[in-house]
């Protein structure tokens, strides 16, 4: 058994807005898979199926082998860390505070110190960690929140949108830092835009159109110049740069 | 460092205040009380006069005891509900809760129940219960629902009340009272019941102090780490509403304390709960021992309802908070 995810006929969305449209897939232990589409394609909504936000109806979403409908939420939690692309911070909470959050699965939330400096130092934010999130950049409480992801020490990596608000150099050390996770044994499942990005970081790419898979498969057999303009209907060309393939929009 | 020392002297200071007020609260009054007399009715009732004892150990003591009771109480179920509707403006009062109870204690008052009738604490901890039930049927759990559906039920009751001073004529004068609250009613058994439910609902909200934190982000985040958003959020407005049932039952409706004093310790210590919770629960007492006595100081031998002066304490002070709003 390889397959750390596999969903089989999956239907699914909002009240009667059905976003997912028979969506079956399935993904491999460890790598670092990227999923794009064009906005509504249905790309967070199928992360929102792993952390069983969304209800599934029947069995079509299983994790290493189990039906999620069988798995209580703390299980889930073990097994799947999830961070969302927009998150308030109302409240003066300090960034350790935020980061030890993600041990509650484990009942640690105010004693597992090792693991909470553990990922601070992976985010490369221990100068940060007494500083309250109502007092720092976004790109900095993006990385905050994705420490108390790792925290959280599960199997799979849900992101939606981790690069967002980021400078480009904290892009590429995120990206580097999760394909270090992914090279360790994490399955990192992560929505993105940025199409650069995927080809440079990401080993797969799951492409969504419509709330289906319209390609899977190896990053460079999915970014084709004939497929992104099926799905997002621009015209791109693909050239190659000092041996690594670069996207340019026309 | 600094934040983990904080929030033990803010706790010495408020028990130190609590102990304080309690002595102060027994001594003020119609009949002025020395701490000399307080020691010899507990510990030797027979040195002092019989009338003295009296209003020592069966109506001073159980009435400062239920302030301290009572507060704790209203910041718990304040801290409560702002932290289930993430909305700093929610508590009982907004959602509608307390106005059910008023609106039943209204009802009965017109059907022909006394102020001093037993059964005027059990028909309000039925009218806040039934308000519990309708808010969560309407609203079908849904958060933002239920905030909004509890205002308006809080609007629909508040009218009805008013229906009911209306209606109730010669009545109307005891229902307008009972409304603005008061804790000229405390005794020992009332003091009790008190006690045993805000302790049970202690140990419940303060085991979950994790989870409260995690409600505090989003629910995403929160059920991705392991929390069942819905259940947990469930079970803290039941308790919240069983004690606001209790409280209001027992002293009327007291307004702004348990909008005030969880502000007012989180821009103290954060909005951790483990520290937030006890130390919202002494500010709570802090400020209803305050009020109380002020209420007997200003129009002695008769005294002010406790609304009135909570509410006329609260607001400035909570308006100057948030001005000064800081931390650390």
């Amino acid at each position: 058994m390889d397959e750390m995810i596999r969903i089989k006929n999956l239907c699914g969305g909002y009240a009667e807005n059905q976003v997912i449209k028979n969506l079956s897939l399935d993904i491999a232990k460890g790598g670092f898979t990227a999923i794009a589409g064009p906005n509504g394609a249905g790309k967070s909504t199928l992360l929102k199926y792993l952390i069983k936000e969304l209800g599934c109806p029947e069995s079509t979403v299983f994790i290493e082998d189990r039906d999620i409908r069988q798995i209580s939420q703390l299980e889930i939690a073990r097994l799947v860390s999830f961070q969302g692309q927009y998150v308030p911070r109302s409240e003066e909470f300090t960034v350790r505070e935020v980061v030890a959050l993600g041990r509650f699965s484990y009942g640690d939330v105010d004693r597992n110190t090792k693991e909470v400096e553990k990922a601070l130092k992976l985010c490369r934010i221990e100068g940060l960690a007494d500083k309250y999130v109502t007092r720092i950049s976004g790109g900095e409480f993006q990385l905050a929140m994705l420490a108390r992801t790792i925290c959280q020490n599960s199997d799979i990596l849900a992101l939606d949108e981790p690069i967002n608000n980021l400078d480009p150099r904290h892009q590429i050390m995120l990206m580097n830092l999760l394909k270090d996770l992914s090279a360790n044994g994490k399955t990192v499942l992560c929505v993105m835009h940025d199409l650069n990005a995927i080809l440079r970081s990401c080993d797969k790419c799951i492409l969504l159109k419509d709330g289906s898979i319209f390609a899977y498969g190896e990053t460079k057999s999915v970014l084709t110049e004939e497929i992104i303009k099926a799905v997002y209907g621009i015209d791109v060309q693909i050239i190659d740069h000092q041996g690594k393939a670069v996207i340019l929009f026309k | 460092m600094q934040l983990n020392r904080r929030p033990h002297l803010i706790a010495v200071i408020l028990i130190l205040t609590i102990v304080l007020l309690t002595i102060a609260g027994i001594s003020v009054g119609s009949v002025r009380i020395t701490v000399a007399d307080i020691l010899k009715a507990i510990f030797r009732p027979q040195s002092i006069s019989r009338n003295t004892a009296y209003i020592i150990r069966n109506l001073r003591i159980p009435r400062v005891l239920s302030s301290i009771v009572i507060g704790s109480a209203l910041a718990l179920c304040g801290l409560i509900f702002q932290c289930v509707f993430r909305n700093p403006m929610a508590d009982s009062y907004v959602l509608g809760i307390s106005s059910g109870a008023s609106f039943f204690v209204g009802l009965g008052f017109v059907v022909g129940i006394s102020f001093a009738d037993v059964s005027l604490p059990v028909v309000a901890f039925l009218g806040s219960m039934l308000t519990t039930a309708l808010l969560f049927a309407i609203s079908r759990r849904n958060t933002n629902s239920l905030l909004l559906t509890g205002i308006s039920l809080n609007f629909l009751l508040s009218a009805l009340t008013t229906l009911t001073i209306y209606l109730s004529d010669k009545r109307a004068e005891s229902i307008l009272f009972w409304t603005l609250g008061s804790l000229g009613n405390s005794n020992w058994s009332r003091l009790f019941i008190l006690c045993g439910v805000l302790a049970v609902a202690f140990v419940i909200v303060y085991s979950n102090c994790s989870s409260m934190d995690l409600l505090l982000l989003d629910d995403s985040t929160a059920l991705s780490s392991g929390l069942d958003v819905k259940k947990k959020r469930i079970l803290l407005l039941s308790v919240a509403s069983v004690v606001t049932a209790t409280v209001v039952c027992f002293s009327g409706i007291i307004g702004f304390v348990g909008l005030m004093s969880p502000h007012f310790i989180r821009i103290l210590v954060g909005p951790k709960h483990r520290r937030l919770i006890p130390l919202s629960m002494m500010m709570g007492s802090v400020i209803l021992l305050i009020s109380d006595m002020i209420c007997r100081f200003i129009v002695p031998p008769s005294e002010l309802p406790i609304g009135i002066v909570t509410s006329i304490l609260g607001a400035p002070v909570f308006m100057l908070l948030l001005r000064r709003k800081r931390r650390g």
